[in-house]
């Protein structure tokens, strides 16, 4: 019996994604802390704006629709969402750098 | 050293800048001028009106100029300029109180002559300052209490907190009160935050996080917040009946040449040095200072040589045109030789183990850096609220705690600093508490404290004139104070055409015999004439000139200064300056266009 197996394509492709989330997650780590978003966010306490791990529960189950909105909120702000206060605009973060926040918050549903 | 050379750039893309410069540059016609009027909808002139020209990608010098009209509308650029045959060229005007509706473009010849048609415009909310805003403060101590709060890192209210104002009302809240009381809350504990991230950054190990319920309840958040929820209770995009509160001295010969700066950056302050001049710029974000050649625009970067944190500050003229630093971090003085590009740096530290926070070194009455009699340097101690020198021979370091202010209590942030015409004292302000006082040089010892009588006043950067007499700026309560040190007597304290324009710093002008008064909060320059008391007004061509320090270039008697925005979240013009005044009073023109 050949015991070798050749890796598939898609286990291939599943492990270069895998990879470059864990890098993303990583990046967008590094992201929201030289952005000071916890100036409003904390990890699982409320704060002056809803905790990362809520954002990432609430909206885990539209996490590919979510992705874009939620990038597109931290560069442009707004408010409604999650009580009274409206979150600041950060339109010097570009929505390359927003997307791999987003999906770092995201996938903090997962843990 | 080594001195990093590349083109400035706004943000456009490679592709689309070299294609535009390639249409430009092909359809342009050289040698030729640009000019015009400004007229109401009745066809009247309209004079000191701004008229702004924002040469595209690449352009050599001055990233926008900008000329007044005079009192027949007329305005001219100086020098010439490339002319694209069948673009408009990118000019714009504004006036306070005004909106263009029509613009006529007549090629005259290589030359362009340009009509503007404006007609009044009761909302100024495009072109009026921030400070107008603070007229809704009626008590002069609560708003002189706000500015100091609130006005030292950024204008209040900025487009973008007039955007967080609209924010708050678009949340179509039940109780819209309630929403603005926790929206303003919420706001000034970011902005806690972002202070506290900002000056901890020299000290800060990486990863490191602040505790935010700290950072959150420092000094008197409740009560600003409580203040902006009462004055900024609309959308805050409409203004009206802002007035100026002073003659505008620009005529048809005053030139703005602004310069800006590659981003990322922190500007604080910028200086003219050099052959050629270049404007200095620090940016305090780094340890960086950029070079900007103003007739070409190319610019260098020249790093502090540091292997921590100094961040850029301060900057003075030494007597031999070399460039002085100040920190904002770590005790870090450096000295720039700006032709050969090469620095000579010092890490003070005193005796007794003090790292001295330094702010201003001792500048003199030409506004330039002066030694005692003994070579050195003095300097004021914001970090250990002390005066002090440091020998630039030795690199020893001592200071002298100042006395406290009599019932004010808590940090004095000690910040401006100049010395007397003979050397024999050094004159520093607090900010933070409203007091002033001199060191006697040679005695070590101190000259009052003298307190003014709002603790909030803000005595920010200081200047001192050719008989003693020294202007201090009063941030906080918007006001010029004028003390004669040799007589120990305060001359007079004189407010300002607009009290919420937030007065960083005064200089005087030893040719023209008149103090200039930069603002931060106001977009305009005030000049006091002490011979008469009066006051003349020059505005910045835009909103957001949140500036700091001038120096008066002492050839050609051009206003040199910045656009420090330094919060990222306010996109307010990070700029250096240059302004010919118009007055012909120095007999050296500055002339950065190319002959």
């Amino acid at each position: 019996m050949n015991r070798y197996r050749r890796r598939s394509p898609v286990v291939i492709a599943a492990t270069m994604f895998l990879i470059a989330r864990v890098a993303a997650a990583d990046n967008g780590a590094d992201l929201v802390d030289q952005a000071r978003c916890y100036a409003c966010h904390h990890m699982t306490d409320n704060s002056l704006g809803p905790p990362y791990r809520a954002i990432a529960l609430r909206h885990a189950a539209r996490r590919d629709v979510m992705l874009e909105v939620l990038a597109r909120k931290i560069v442009h702000g707004g408010g409604g969402n999650w009580g009274l206060v409206p979150m600041v605009p950060n339109e010097h973060i570009t929505l390359e750098d927003a997307r791999t926040m987003a999906a770092w918050i995201l996938a903090l549903a997962d843990e | 050293m080594g001195l990093q050379r590349y083109h400035r750039g706004r943000g456009l893309k490679a592709p689309t800048l070299l294609a535009a410069a390639f249409l430009w540059l092909s359809q342009a016609a050289a040698g030729s001028e640009i000019h015009g009027r400004v007229v109401d909808i009745n066809g009247r002139p309209l004079p000191q009106a701004q008229v702004l020209f924002d040469p595209p990608e690449p352009a050599v010098g001055a990233s926008v100029i900008t000329v007044f009209s005079d009192t027949d509308g007329g305005f001219r650029f100086p020098g010439d300029h490339d002319i694209p045959a069948h673009a408009d060229l990118p000019l714009s005007v504004r006036a306070l109180g005004f909106r263009l509706i029509d613009r006529i473009d007549n090629k005259e010849g290589n030359s362009l002559n340009v009509t503007f048609v404006l007609t009044a415009e009761q909302n100024q909310a495009a072109v009026a300052p921030a400070s107008a805003w603070l007229e809704r403060i009626e008590d002069p101590r609560v708003k002189s209490g706000f500015v100091m709060d609130c006005v030292d890192c950024h204008q209040v209210p900025a487009p973008e907190v007039r955007d967080y104002a609209a924010a708050i009302a678009d949340l179509g809240a039940d109780d819209p009160a309630l929403a603005r009381a926790h929206s303003w809350n919420a706001i000034v504990k970011y902005m806690n935050y972002l202070s506290a991230w900002e000056f901890s950054r020299g000290s800060r190990a990486a990863g490191e996080k602040l505790d935010t319920d700290a950072v959150y309840s420092v000094n008197n958040g409740e009560q600003v917040a409580a203040l902006l929820s009462e004055v900024f209770d609309d959308r805050l995009d409409s203004i009206s009946g802002y007035d100026r509160g002073a003659p505008i001295i620009a005529n048809a010969n005053t030139v703005i040449w602004e310069y800006e700066i590659p981003r990322p950056n922190a500007v604080r302050e910028a200086l003219l040095l050099g052959d050629p001049p270049r404007l200095w710029v620090a940016d305090v974000s780094t340890n960086r200072m950029f070079g900007i050649d103003v007739k070409t625009g190319e610019q260098v970067i020249s790093e502090v040589p540091a292997d921590v944190p100094m961040g850029p500050h301060s900057l003075h003229r030494g007597a031999d045109g070399s460039l002085w630093v100040t920190p904002l971090f770590n005790g870090i003085i450096g000295q720039l030789d700006v032709d050969a590009g090469t620095w000579q740096t010092w890490r003070l530290e005193t005796d007794d183990g003090k790292v001295p926070g330094i702010h201003d070194l001792s500048f003199g009455y030409r506004h330039e850096l002066v030694t005692d009699d003994d070579g050195n340097v003095w300097f004021s101690d914001i970090g250990n609220t002390a005066v002090g020198y440091f020998d630039p021979r030795s690199g020893k370091a001592e200071t002298w705690p100042a006395p406290p202010s009599p019932g004010r209590p808590g940090f004095a942030a000690l910040y401006g600093f100049i010395v007397t015409r003979d050397g024999g004292e050094a004159w520093y302000s607090q900010l933070a508490n409203g007091t002033f006082g001199g060191f006697d040089i040679a005695e070590k010892s101190y000259i009052g404290p003298f307190q003014l009588e709002d603790p909030n006043a803000g005595p920010r950067r200081i200047t001192i004139d050719d008989e003693d007499v020294m202007y201090i700026a009063l941030y906080g309560s918007g006001q010029l104070m004028a003390f004669d040190t040799k007589a120990r007597e305060m001359v007079g304290i004189y407010d300002l055409p607009d009290t919420g324009s937030a007065p960083y710093s005064a200089t005087w002008d030893p040719v023209r015999e008149v103090v200039w008064v930069v603002t931060s909060n106001g977009d305009v320059i005030y000049r006091f004439d002490p011979r008469d008391q009066s006051f003349g007004v020059l505005p910045m061509p835009r909103q957001q000139a949140f500036m700091r320090m001038l120096d008066v270039d002492p050839e050609s008697g051009v206003l040199v200064t910045s656009y420090a925005n330094i919060v990222e979240n306010v996109h307010g013009p990070r700029m250096a300056l240059i302004i010919d005044p118009g007055d012909g009073a120095y007999p050296m023109k500055f002339s950065p266009e190319a002959p």
